[in-house]
């Protein structure tokens, strides 16, 4: 069965998309096993904090927000990069896009 | 050999006291030996010798010495495949309290890198698998070094024709304390012409030995946590090296604690 992702805006809520995802974190970078694929995923530092955030009451630009506040800088700096990041979740099955 | 009983048969006697020595690292024990793990040399000094494994022929060679090799390989393949622990494939090495594991997958450098290790100092754990027991010691499998006529010839060994194998004794080391904790863990990649030793978050070692695990596919998810839990208890290096003498003099000086 092909997989069919919904397109991500700012306006999407991401949440995790497994209940079978175990999380740990390590030097404060999460890592993921996911029990149906047996795969392991380590996250970098600022992915780890996107995956924080993708609770599934966050929107993506709630999360650029959030994070532009953490690390002081501006929102436009890092909209980009959290876009990216967020996709490449989905596309790796762990994050997905949720109704509100 | 990690938590296995093997049972080794020669009728060549020269040839018994030989592996007898090159497996001095390991218990004797009255234990039975599963039928699996019976291996049998036959064959006379200037006869043809053949080497059983559980009844079947593994290898067959004119001289005897020439079996010791394919010898310690099957036995190194069945404690492996038998270990019920988490078991990554890596040397490793330990310097006073410092407990340093290189995974690598094989023909990656391991051997060559310990036995570097042991002619810096280093004593031996293993170069081939990093296991830890119930109480997260490191387990002690100084399974004897086999090195190729390269790495005979970059270690300043005499050189070898063909595959010699070593125990860290004839490199004039010894063999590592029992219940040793590991410490740090190095990421090494050969066919770097600078030598360089940096440390990384401990985040990095979850894939390495994950990656590098002989037998997480047993029980995923406790080999995620023990991998997990391995990360946040050591230091994490990357080592970019070229000739493995300099890098274990690196290791030696950089990781003592």
């Amino acid at each position: 069965m092909t997989y069919h992702r919904p397109v991500l805006n700012g306006d999407s809520l991401v949440g995790p998309l497994s209940d079978h995802l175990l999380e740990t974190e390590v030097s404060g970078d999460i890592s993921l096993y996911d029990a149906m694929t047996e795969q392991v995923t380590v996250l970098n530092e600022t992915a780890s904090d996107i995956w924080r955030l993708a609770d599934g009451e966050h929107t993506v630009e709630q999360i650029v927000q959030l994070l532009a506040g953490a690390y002081r800088i501006a929102a436009e700096d890092i909209r980009e990069d959290v876009g990216i990041t967020v996709d490449q979740l989905l596309e790796a099955r762990l994050l997905e896009i949720r109704s509100p | 050999m990690l938590g296995n009983v093997f049972r080794l048969v020669f009728q060549n006697e020269q040839l018994a006291e030989q592996v007898d020595e090159l497996l001095s690292g390991f218990e004797t024990t009255r234990r039975p030996a599963r039928a699996a793990n019976i291996l049998q040399v036959t064959g006379l000094p200037g006869s043809r010798h053949r080497l059983y494994k559980n009844c079947l022929v593994a290898s067959a060679t004119e001289a005897g010495a020439d079996l010791v090799g394919a010898m310690i390989s099957a036995i190194n393949s069945s404690a492996i495949e038998q270990c019920a622990q988490f078991a990554v494939h890596s040397a490793v090495v330990a310097l006073g309290s410092t407990v340093v594991a290189i995974p690598a997958e094989s023909g990656g450098g391991k051997s060559t890198l310990a036995a570097a290790c042991v002619l810096s100092g280093f004593s031996y754990i293993s170069d081939e698998a990093l296991v830890f027991d119930a109480a997260g010691s490191v387990v002690r499998y100084p399974k004897p070094m086999a090195l190729s006529p390269w790495s005979c010839e970059t270690l300043g060994l005499e050189p070898s024709a063909r595959e010699r194998i070593v125990t860290p004794g004839i490199l004039g080391g010894s063999i590592a304390p029992d219940n040793s904790k590991l410490t740090d863990l190095v990421l090494a990649e050969y066919g770097h012409k600078a030598l360089a030793l940096e440390e990384q978050r401990q985040s990095a070692a979850v894939g390495a030995l994950l990656t590098h695990a002989f037998n997480h596919y047993k029980n995923p998810e406790q080999a995620f946590y023990q991998a997990t839990e391995t990360a946040r208890q050591v230091r994490v290096w990357t080592l970019r090296y070229d000739d493995p003498l300099e890098a274990a003099a690196t290791l030696s000086h950089r990781l003592a604690r």
